[in-house]
């Protein structure tokens, strides 16, 4: 039953959770999240939901930022483990469900250090200006233009790498495979993407209104 | 070297299950004929009978297993769980 599969590079990087699951992986997934948070508030990095990356400049205090990777956990967490008790013929621990979720968010890690230079913060600006709020446009040089493409395309892969480690920590954790996962699994994808905005919104601007 | 020879579980032409039919003593070379039913765990694959006779050697511990195979607590679990369908499995093809 020993696969040395398991062991190689690329599967680590997609699925570690054959190796590595429980307190474990609870523990570094945590203590990822916490360092990334840190980045993240000096990068100006909002993680305002299960699968977003967004820049931009803010009075958020630093435990925002750890709220966001708290919050976002907890959410797609308990609705995974929800849906593997309905799907799953098996007996599932929570423990492995959030162990291998807060593990599974590990690429976010490099998400901050894109802003850095404040490059992406830049172009949300711009995107605002133009889109949204038809004030000032701000100008962008084409030098800038290529990084913004180069990070805004690490930005899509962080995120399609994070979605296939949250996949492959749902089918370890609840031992689900084939089309019942992959259906089960997008329906609390979606689901846990409204609500962990919606705490997001929620809880960050409740500590901000409680501390002024 | 002496090659073990494989106990076939399948018959070649219609992949149905097979039975015995002779056993040999090789004390006194007496032959018992007749038609008995495979034991249900030589429908499992080698390394599912090697992790179940590992299995009771831990003493039934998921948590030992996952040491001694060097995998996470849910893999060693998930491995026991389709051992399980696959025996409940052979159980009611049996049965029928």
């Amino acid at each position: 039953m020993k696969n040395n599969n398991l062991n190689k590079p690329v599967s680590l990087l997609i699925n570690p959770f054959n190796l590595i699951a429980g307190t474990k992986s609870l523990l570094i997934g945590f203590s990822i999240i916490v360092i990334t948070s840190v980045f993240a508030y000096y990068f100006n990095t909002h993680f305002n939901g299960v699968l977003d990356i967004k820049y931009g400049d803010t009075d958020l205090k630093y435990y925002n930022f750890l709220l966001y990777g708290i919050i976002n956990v907890v959410t797609i967490s308990v609705l995974l483990y929800f849906s593997g008790l309905i799907v799953s013929k098996s007996s599932i621990r929570f423990i492995d469900v959030i162990g291998t979720q807060a593990l599974a968010r590990y690429p976010l890690f490099i998400a901050p250090f894109l802003n850095a230079g404040a490059v992406m913060e830049k172009f949300a600006s711009f995107m605002m200006g133009k889109y949204v709020s038809n004030t000032e446009v701000i100008e962008i040089l084409w030098f800038q233009w290529v990084l913004i493409g180069l990070f805004l395309t690490a930005t899509i892969i962080l995120i399609i790498w994070m979605i296939v480690l949250m996949y492959n920590a749902y089918c370890v954790s609840s031992n689900v495979r084939g089309n019942r996962a992959v259906i089960s699994f997008i329906i609390a994808l979606l689901l846990a993407e409204a609500v962990s905005i919606f705490l997001n919104i929620y809880f960050n601007y409740n500590i901000i209104n409680l501390l002024n | 070297m002496e090659q073990k020879s494989k106990l076939p579980l399948s018959c070649p032409s219609c992949t149905d299950r097979l039975k015995v039919q002779t056993l040999l003593c090789e004390n006194c070379e007496t032959n018992v004929s007749g038609s008995f039913p495979l034991p249900l765990l030589t429908s499992l694959t080698e390394e599912e009978q090697a992790f179940i006779i590992n299995f009771v050697k831990y003493s039934g511990s998921i948590k030992e297993m996952s040491k001694h195979l060097n995998l996470s607590y849910p893999s060693v679990r998930n491995i026991l769980d389709d051992i399980i369908e696959k025996i409940k499995t052979c159980e009611e093809n049996e049965k029928q």
